[in-house]
């Protein structure tokens, strides 16, 4: 048998299916050629992963359909068996929903066939919901018009709300986009959309014609709607399965009055009767409830328009949540971009019904309709599309605070009346969209990516948009790159709106950034904000936010309140996602992974090219997967694990030239204790380090992989490069140039050089205390605590305290590391100093640390281990949880280690 | 089969009740979206009830059944924009983290993520397959159809069929090979 032969045998031959001469044939094949037995060997985990898979595709299929079962169990069961329910003989089911199940039945007293709406039997559950399916159904049957289907009886029957309706001998809107979409399409008869799409269809009259044709056809279904609203009644939702075509050739709305059910807390709760969210509204998404009104009906009409017109849903996502976040987020794609034969004018209406904000949409159903019908009678509508000015104006009514100034344009441009201010002021008014493009860019999307908005904003330079908004946004733009630059700009917009809050907050936070703290300047900054009455726009919650980045509980509070004030805002969510990941770090809890998970997911979905939200979600799951780990839930552990990997690499798929996705894998693999993997990740994320601050990170990760795996110099050539990027006054440098690098000496075998190392860094930096005691517990780790008693004598009066606050925890470090055997003491003493739960971290954090280093220099190896273990593990602080990890790591790789020569 | 010719509206019940769950998951296996699944599958069982003529199942329930779903499933993979496909993200995410499938638990948290990742890399493999091999895949492998069954549902000869599953199998073996030489 040859190999080529053999391949094609190898499913057959894992499967069992050959017979046993073949078998036997190939067998002796394989066991003589090397590449045929791999391949089956191949084959063989091939099929074992794939039914490792098709488990558990199948278990979450099947969990997930018995929880839907539970719901509508009741009413299928009673469909079947009954087939009388009251007055009502059940003859087949025609339909099946989230609302439940619609039969074709016979209303026995007056003999005339019903269409039958069954409700799920959860509703017997819920006394409430019950009347008020009664009602809101009364008030539907009250409905007199020849778009809807008349409702002719409703009521409860043992415990089965019921709804009977005219029986529509004919198919939903939904069937007949799926299925004969030609049918919206009156003349020609074999317009049908692929013949639209294809261009070879009919002739551009004739395709006018035909969406004359769907026109009026959605217009009678506004005009049903504008009924139906004029008698109080609400539909909710409004979408293609709800509306019928009849043997008229109309479409008729069904179901109204039930989506209001959906209300009711305790069935919503239930989660399982909610169909798809592809035609819900902003307002609907959001659950604010008070914000419906009959606009949000003309939502919905305006997607199911809108599919009519392209044959696609505008919003569209694998799950429902990315369904949401895409209504709340994205704007739709304009129809004639799917479909370019759709005429202007149903695009101008599709979209103007599909605004966001409901003041923006069409004010009733009877203005939509009869802009239809305008089109359908060759007559032109009344609304028009946003022009420039148009835009600009509705971005003037969103900011109410610049009417004045709008209002001041406006009466300019009338009293000059001239082509030539009026071009003036139409330059000026693009300007200005300019900047507030540039500006919103920034402030919602991403703020430390100001290409697109510089651009923009030097196009607007030219046209003389309102300085302060120019500033404003310059101010915005250079943050992240020059923060003296913004805070010139910002300054000077604060001196001119002095009432304005949004500019201060955006001060106080380049402020903080320069500082790189919250210092006496930005306090007094926030406290003059606040003093104004707080942040009054979505961006300004943000802003404090930033401000207050390390205040965790603040910053997180103000991300919630900005992504509360404006839905789907993007870069609140993902400084949330980045604010819950620190809370979780810190607190080892998973108590917030789920709306850090939410956060997250919604910013993924949106920055569909972007690594930093997949990064940050990575390392989320990769936290949950450790305190799993810890908890001793290995199963848990090992899912969150996977998709930490799963999300790493998502990350390095969509932005390769970015560091983020190899830095996430890199950390995955040093959790999973494979360092030659890190190692590989850190290494391909290096040319992607460029800026000083990932670049410092690189080294200062890599360094310690080198040192795990005993790559002495290369370990040592990292800390040198590393301690080159620090500045003198880096607290840490001292670690990187002396400690670290005699720590990796001594693990060579030369503690002498590294001893005159550790000495040399105290000498050079003598009245630093953190280099001083640093150095110290060092050569207390090394063995030497005669050195480090001599070294701490020599420089006590030398050296000098960290100012306020942090006293008291440098002088518990000096004790502790001059007095070994008080360390319990001292550190417990220090830390009942600490105020800020920062503060109570390290402080915590660094008496494990030291009493693990106590443990180690005396020699007793499995308390030190537990030490380090227990302060890498707490997360508290992360300089002592990096040192502690140091040890810990290289102690579990060398159960014997340390052995310093001399001891 | 042949109640089903004859119109009986009980078979359609039974039907639901018996092939429903795996029809779904296959909807669900082409098109990565629940709520898109469940409505061919919806639309399939009722177009069970039709009387159209063109409804007139032949053949083998099973094949028949799976032949329909499956043209319907292309349907809409064809209709609807490529983000839906691309998307595939989200429903992974569903079935793989809330999954309540325990995993071996003898082995190391270490070892069953290598595990786990090993057939997350199968099935990207599969999701990357252009869609005739990813069919066979998904019909032979996963929903566990016999071959006769496999050919029937495409509408392909068996020994079409069964050439077309041997070169899907070789090129995801090939696939992975190169990617990982550790045991799955």
């Amino acid at each position: 048998m040859n190999c080529e032969t053999a391949q094609e045998l190898f499913l057959d031959c894992v499967e069992g299916e050959l017979d046993a001469p073949v078998a036997a044939e190939l067998k002796a094949h394989a066991a003589s050629c090397a590449r045929c037995k791999l391949g089956l060997q191949q084959t063989r985990d091939l099929l074992g992963a794939m039914g490792r898979i098709k488990e558990k595709e199948e278990a979450a299929s099947a969990a997930s359909a018995m929880k839907r079962s539970q719901s509508l169990g009741r009413t299928w069961r009673s469909g079947r068996q009954g087939g009388r329910l009251g007055d009502f003989e059940i003859i087949r089911e025609i339909g099946r929903g989230g609302m439940g199940i619609v039969y074709r039945a016979r209303q026995v007293s007056l003999n005339r066939l019903v269409a039958l709406k069954v409700l799920p039997g959860i509703f017997r559950q819920v006394p409430t919901a019950v009347t008020r399916f009664l009602k809101e159904a009364q008030a539907a049957a009250k409905l007199h018009h020849t778009n809807i289907v008349p409702v002719y009886a409703q009521g409860e029957y043992e415990g089965h709300c019921y709804y009977a309706m005219e029986l529509i001998e004919g198919d939903s809107l939904d069937r007949i986009l799926r299925r004969e979409p030609g049918r919206l399409h009156e003349h020609p008869p074999d317009a049908s959309f692929a013949g639209l799409q294809s261009q070879t269809g009919a002739a551009a009259g004739g395709r006018r014609q035909s969406y004359r044709f769907l026109a009026r056809l959605m217009a009678g279904v506004a005009e049903g709607l504008d009924h139906a609203h004029k008698q109080g009644v609400i539909h909710r939702d409004i979408k293609p399965q709800n509306l019928l075509m009849a043997g008229d050739g109309q479409l008729h709305i069904t179901d109204f009055g039930l989506a209001r059910l959906l209300d009711e807390p305790s069935i919503t709760l239930t989660g399982e009767m909610v169909g798809t969210p592809a035609y819900m509204s902003p307002e609907q998404v959001t659950g604010d409830r008070s914000a419906i009104d009959q606009r949000t009906d003309i939502f919905s009409f305006g997607v199911t328009f809108y599919e009519a017109l392209t044959g696609v849903r505008p919003f569209e996502g694998a799950t429902r949540d990315q369904v949401t976040a895409r209504i709340l987020t994205r704007e739709p794609k304009p129809p004639r971009k799917i479909n370019p034969h759709v005429p202007v004018d149903l695009e101008t209406i599709c979209l103007r019904a599909m605004e966001k904000e409901p003041g923006r949409r069409y004010p009733s159903a009877e203005k939509l309709a009869a802009d239809l019908r305008r089109f359908a009678d060759d007559r032109p509508i009344l609304i028009r599309r946003a022009g420039v000015v148009e835009r600009s104006v509705k971005w003037v009514r969103r900011h109410p605070a610049l009417s004045t100034i709008y209002g001041l344009l406006i009466v300019m441009t009338i009293g000059a009346g001239t082509w030539r201010v009026q071009t003036v002021k139409a330059r000026h008014a693009r300007g200005n969209e300019l900047v507030r493009e540039a500006y919103e860019l920034l402030a919602f999307e991403d703020y430390r990516e100001p290409r697109v908005a510089f651009a923009k904003l030097a196009e607007a330079g030219s046209m003389g948009p309102d300085e302060w908004e120019l500033r404003k946004a310059m101010g915005l733009a250079n943050l992240g790159e020059d923060p003296k630059k913004a805070i010139d700009h910002l300054t000077w917009v604060v001196a001119q709106r002095p009432a304005d809050t949004e500019p201060m907050y955006l001060l106080a936070w380049a402020l903080r950034i320069q500082a790189d703290r919250v210092d006496a300047v930005v306090k007094e900054r926030l406290a003059k904000a606040d003093g104004l009455g707080g942040p009054a726009t979505a961006q300004a919650h943000f802003f404090r936010g930033q401000v207050l980045v390390r205040e965790e509980d603040e910053a997180e509070k103000e991300y919630r309140l900005a992504k509360g004030l404006k839905p789907g805002y993007t870069q609140a969510l993902l400084h949330l996602g980045r604010a819950l990941n620190h809370w979780m770090y810190h607190h080892r809890s998973l108590e917030k992974f789920g709306e850090l998970k939410d956060s997250l997911n919604a910013v993924c979905l949106v920055q569909d090219k972007k690594a930093y939200p997949r990064y940050l979600l990575s390392i989320g799951h990769r936290l949950a997967g450790e305190i799993h780990q810890a908890d001793g839930k290995a199963d848990a552990a090992a899912v969150e694990l996977a998709r930490a990997l799963e999300l790493a690499q998502d990350a390095q798929r969509v932005e390769s030239d970015s560091a983020r996705g190899y830095v996430a894998e890199a950390e995955y693999w040093e959790t999973m204790r494979n360092y030659e993997k890190a190692l590989e990740l850190r290494n391909k994320s290096e040319p992607y380090c460029i800026k000083p601050e990932p670049k410092a990170e690189l080294f200062q990760y890599r360094w310690r992989l080198h040192f795990w795996l005993g790559h002495h110099e290369a370990a040592l050539k990292d800390l040198e490069t590393l301690a080159a990027l620090r500045t003198d006054t880096d607290p840490k440098r001292v670690w990187y140039l002396g400690l670290f690098p005699a720590l990796v000496l001594a693990d060579q075998g030369k503690v002498d050089q590294a001893i005159e190392k550790i000495l040399k860094t105290a000498t050079e930096k003598p009245t630093s205390f953190r280099a001083v005691t640093a150095a110290a517990s060092f050569l207390r780790m090394l063995w030497k605590p005669n050195e480090a008693n001599d070294l701490l004598k020599q420089y006590q009066n030398q050296v000098v305290f960290e100012p306020s606050g942090r006293a008291e925890v440098s002088y518990g470090f000096m004790h502790a590391c001059y007095r070994p055997l008080n360390i319990h003491h001292y550190t417990e003493k220090a830390t009942t100093y600490l105020t800020t739960p920062e503060e109570v971290r390290a402080g915590r954090a660094m008496m494990f640390y030291l009493q693990a280093s106590d443990s180690f220099s005396g020699a007793n190896h499995d308390s030190a281990f537990r030490l380090f273990w227990v302060c890498d593990d707490a997360y508290d602080s992360e300089d002592y949880c990096y040192m502690a990890r140091v040890f810990v790591r290289r102690m579990e790789l060398d159960p014997a280690w340390p052995q310093w020569a001399g001891k | 089969m042949s109640r089903l010719q004859a119109g009986d509206e009980d078979a359609v019940v039974d039907i639901g009740a018996r092939y429903g769950l795996e029809l779904r998951l296959f909807c669900q296996r082409m098109v990565y979206n629940e709520a898109m699944a469940e409505d061919i599958v919806q639309d399939v069982l009722m177009t069970c009830c039709r009387h159209d003529a063109g409804a007139k199942p032949t053949g083998s329930l099973r094949g028949w059944l799976y032949r329909v779903t499956r043209n319907r499933a292309i349907d809409e993979i064809r209709r609807k924009s490529p983000n839906v496909r691309l998307s595939a993200l989200g429903t992974k995410d569903a079935m793989w983290s809330n999954s309540a499938i325990p995993i071996d638990p003898v082995t190391t948290p270490a070892g069953k993520a290598v595990k786990e990742d090993r057939a997350r890399q199968v099935k990207m493999a599969i999701d990357a397959m252009d869609e005739d091999l990813r069919e066979v895949v998904i019909l032979y492998f996963f929903q566990g159809l016999a071959r006769e069954q496999v050919a029937e549902a495409i509408g392909l000869t068996l020994s079409g069929t069964k050439a077309r599953l041997a070169k899907a199998t070789r090129m995801l073996r090939e696939q992975l090979s190169g990617l990982n030489d550790s045991s799955l």
